[in-house]
């Protein structure tokens, strides 16, 4: 059994009057690749936002390795956890390699001097992230997916136990999407955590060791894909008619909207 | 292939720095030799080794008239342009200024109401300045905020507004006051005509402590710019580090407004235009943009001296010649350079 890397107990949090997340509670370990999923709205940001330390909850605790998140001061927190939050626009010039430096922050002295130390963390970054091409390019030339690469190559140079990401493939096309889950899985194997939101099922379904799944704010199912995505699960919560099938190699779940069932059926028919 | 520190890029910042130190001096020294009687540049250098021996009409006008005024602009300049490259970098807001979002129009209601006290002989005119300007910064901060984020064109827009309120006030205490408001209304159309040494030493210890102090924070202030999850999620406190400079900005501001009135679109012009020439990186641009918008400003100030002589252009004019098509371009691109 191996350990807990993160634990979330009794989480509740509102906005104003609007009650976001209510009394979840769950435990992530070593080595995972969790994905988190659930419609517009569930509270999968807040619940990452609250996991990474960047937003307080109403009540409950989270625990990091053992200790309440609280205890942590915000520099030896930034060196166990990466956060990279959804949407990320970016206007300002810098050069990809100096945008991936400020990864080194936690680490560096107050006017951000790196030693040779920092300097090898950002070369495994590049490498890692497949960025070396794009070093000397400025930020405000980059396409979409490379510049979700280049965010999670500051992340890397961060060089946390665990990578804490909202929706990072979202708004890329199927083949950016695949490469960057791709080497964030990887990070598995060299003894990291990834917890990562998704609004694409069958990519959670794909990459995911064990999935959350939220509605409503509450933790409705969590456990490997094949328990979670179900089209009785889905379709309660989703509320569409909703088809499951196994993909032949890798056994996962794939789902697909089910048009047999649903009002579109007559429009697709048509003779 | 390896990379380590980048010594080409740091070579050509140490070149850049040297030339813009070069062109400081030499706009300097220039601008005190043209006016409506020009000084030869051997008399300058000669009064400049030796002032206590400089005598005569030359000596007079160098030392009480030109200098005076020519540094004062070199450090006006240099603070609108560390206050803009700051309220740029911790809004993440291209077209910030603090001429545009208001915060000079609260300094010139600060130091409005200190001179309506009669408090101006004691040097607490960039108090009362600072005092306006924050408050009007955060005004704008608080009617903007919009879930939680500050969009680009509502802190415009809540510029705008605030700006205007604030100077309708301005104009209503100073009509009101009954005082001579001629002089008043020239000083807050931002000129530097008849400044002398006691306004430059009342500048100088806040424009020299902001500037160290904005520097001190820069690489936070590169954090910043990634939003201020992701700054957090790097080790900083995005708010703390952002209300620091916001403090700071608005102190700037309010010491170039009370010694100069209100100068427009330094703050925004000098930024962009050193981001250009040697990139983004707070721990650069703001020495740089520091040295760059006392050049600007100087050759704006000599300009607006020479141009209609013997009449006298306030410098605020020439600066928002100079500057508002560049806002309308930066507008239509809306994106740091």
């Amino acid at each position: 059994m191996s350990n807990s890397v993160i634990q979330a107990k009794n989480l509740n949090h509102h906005y104003d009057e609007i009650q976001a997340l209510s009394q979840i509670s769950c435990e992530i370990k070593e080595n995972e690749m969790v994905g988190v999923i659930g419609p517009n709205g569930s509270g999968k940001s807040t619940f990452l936002k609250i996991l990474a330390g960047i937003l307080n909850p109403s009540s409950g605790e989270v625990f990091l390795k053992g200790e309440n998140l609280k205890n942590y001061d915000k520099r030896g927190k930034a060196k166990l956890i990466s956060f990279i939050p959804q949407s990320f626009s970016y206007d300002f010039s810098f050069s990809v390699l100096e945008f991936i430096k400020m990864g080194r922050a936690p680490y560096l002295p107050f006017l951000g001097n790196l030693s040779a130390e920092d300097w090898q963390a950002v070369n495994s970054a590049l490498h890692k992230s497949d960025c070396l091409e794009l070093n000397s390019r400025k930020m405000t030339q980059l396409s979409g997916g490379e510049k979700q690469r280049v965010l999670l190559a500051q992340g890397f140079a961060q060089e946390p136990d665990l990578f804490i990401l909202d929706e990072p493939v979202s708004h890329l096309d199927i083949g950016h999407q695949i490469q960057i889950l791709t080497v964030l899985k990887k990070q598995i194997f060299e003894n990291k955590t990834v917890v990562c939101s998704f609004h694409d099922l069958n990519l959670a379904s794909l990459f995911s060791d064990r999935i959350l799944l939220f509605s409503c704010g509450k933790l409705t199912a969590s456990g490997a894909p094949e328990k979670v995505l179900t089209s009785e699960i889905l379709q309660e919560i989703y509320r569409i008619p909703l088809k499951v099938l196994h993909d032949f190699h890798s056994k996962s779940p794939i789902v697909l909207p089910d048009l047999v069932q649903s009002q579109f059926e007559g429009s697709k028919k048509r003779p | 292939m390896e990379i380590s520190a980048h010594s080409g890029q740091f070579k050509f910042r140490f070149v850049f720095f040297l030339l813009l130190v070069i062109l400081s001096f030499l706009t300097i020294f220039f601008s005190v030799a043209l006016g409506p009687v020009s000084i030869p540049f051997k008399q300058i250098v000669f009064d400049l080794i030796h002032p206590q021996n400089a005598k005569g009409v030359f000596g007079e006008i160098l030392l009480k008239i030109r200098l005076p005024r020519v540094l004062l602009g070199f450090l006006v300049g240099g603070t609108l342009a560390v206050a803009g490259a700051g309220l740029q970098g911790s809004l993440r807001n291209p077209l910030a200024d603090p001429y545009i979002i208001g915060t000079s129009s609260g300094a010139a209601l600060g130091a409005a109401v200190c001179f309506l006290l009669g408090f101006e002989q004691f040097h607490l005119v960039p108090v009362f300045a600072f005092v306006g300007a924050a408050l009007s910064i955060f005004a704008v901060l608080a009617l903007s905020r919009r879930k939680g984020e500050l969009p680009v064109t509502r802190v415009l827009l809540a510029g705008v507004v605030v700006g205007s309120l604030v100077w309708a006030l301005v104009t209503f205490l100073l009509t009101m006051s009954g005082k001579n408001i001629a002089k008043l209304v020239f000083w807050l159309m931002g000129s530097l005509n008849g400044r002398t040494w006691s306004d430059f030493f009342v500048l100088l210890p806040y424009a020299v402590g902001g500037t160290i102090f904005m520097m001190l924070l820069a690489y936070p202030l590169n954090l910043l710019t990634l939003g201020e999850e992701r700054a957090e999620s790097l080790g900083i406190h995005p708010e703390k580090i952002k209300l620091l400079i916001l403090l700071i900005s608005s102190l700037l501001t309010a010491a170039a407004v009370a010694v100069s009135g209100l100068i427009g679109f330094i703050g925004l012009i000098v930024p962009h235009a050193v981001r250009i020439l040697s990139g983004p990186d707070h721990r650069t641009l703001i020495p740089f943009s520091f040295l760059t918008g006392g050049i600007i400003l100087v050759w704006s100030d000599t300009f607006a001296r020479l141009v209609f002589q013997p009449a006298e252009l306030p410098v605020g004019v020439v600066t928002a010649l100079l500057g508002s098509p560049f806002f309308l371009y930066l507008l239509k691109r809306s994106q740091f350079a």
